[in-house]
């Protein structure tokens, strides 16, 4: 009866080491051993000027791959842009330029579907500048939205 | 100890599949960013014209008409933060004043405004003032456009001459 839970200790044991059992994740990077993103600052904020002015925040994003790993980098935004009043802005307003450019795109935030942010091999670094053009569409007030970027090598 | 190598066993298995499942799973990693943006009022206005003249070619009491070509177009576009609305007013500065002997003097109560176009725009006329800016428009959030036109009564009383004065015209977005 001894040796049983022994053994079982070890593959318990094992198994934590393999690191097939996932710990807890931070927020910049939680991914599996090997690939990991990090994104700073993990809080932005657009200066609004008066229409048609257009507002810019900026994030350095790093890619952690080991060796020529490919990866694929996505963002989807959790919702339009919301007030506490209720108003929104479409997340579609906000669009984004990403550098250097044949690893990080171009591309126009949505919440409906991931859109590819950028794509290559081993490890990267790379600034997003994300644009808020302002018009006189927009409905007044402090608004926010969360951003999630997802990082995926096969 | 033929239940302990069975259970060896298992637990070799258990660890081989772990690691093929391991080798077949795609590496992926995620971060969040938290975005946000203040949107204020904000308010433009413009007028084509920014000087007008009369020529004061009639005869009283027929008001003088702005010179051909003295009627301006406006545009005021704007995005009030309340439900109040936005208000465009003149306020002059003084009187017309005779620019030679600076003594005669037209009251700024002579000078009335009119306005086609948007809803925005009061029609009038509207008389001018030089001790509390007179509304001349009045609405909710967009972009609106109209034309102005001044007229200037016209009395025997007026001193010949040259007369000269000026108006500012304030959008509000509250």
């Amino acid at each position: 009866m001894r040796r049983p839970r022994i053994i079982l200790s070890i593959a318990v044991t094992a198994i934590l080491a393999l690191g097939a059992i996932p710990g807890p994740a931070t927020l910049e990077a939680a991914g599996s051993a090997g690939t990991q993103l990090f994104v700073t600052p993990n809080k932005i904020s657009f200066r609004m000027g008066p229409p048609p002015s257009t507002a810019v925040c900026e994030v350095t994003i790093h890619v952690v791959a080991p060796g020529r790993a490919p990866w694929r980098l996505t963002v989807q935004a959790l919702g339009p842009l919301q007030s506490p009043k209720g108003s929104q802005v479409p997340s579609s307003r906000v669009t984004w330029k990403g550098t250097p450019g044949h690893v990080f795109f171009d591309g126009t935030l949505s919440d409906k579907h991931p859109q590819l942010l950028g794509r290559g091999q081993g490890s990267k670094t790379g600034v997003v500048r994300f644009l808020l053009k302002n018009s006189w569409d927009l409905a007044t007030g402090r608004f926010n939205q969360k951003f999630i970027f997802n990082l995926s090598s096969p | 100890m033929k239940r302990e190598i069975a259970l060896l066993a298992i637990v070799v298995l258990t660890l081989s599949l772990l690691g093929i499942a391991g080798l077949a799973e795609a590496a992926a990693d995620h971060a969040d960013l938290t975005l946000s943006a203040t949107i204020t009022s904000s308010a433009t206005l413009t007028l084509s014209n920014t000087t007008i003249t009369f020529n004061g070619g009639e005869l009283p009491p027929t008001a003088m008409a702005a010179a051909e070509n003295m009627s301006s177009t406006v545009n005021a576009t704007f995005r009030t933060a309340s439900t109040a609305p936005a208000l465009l007013k003149v306020l002059a500065t003084g009187d017309l004043v005779n620019t030679i002997t600076s003594t005669d003097k037209i009251p700024i109560t002579a000078l009335k405004q009119t306005a086609t176009g948007d809803a925005f725009f009061l029609a009038g006329p509207i008389t001018w003032s030089k001790t509390a800016g007179v509304t001349v428009g009045s609405g909710q959030s967009g972009s609106w456009n109209g034309v102005f036109n001044w007229t200037l009564d016209n009395l025997w009383s007026y001193p010949t001459g040259t007369y000269t004065t000026s108006a500012t015209y304030t959008l509000t977005a509250p």
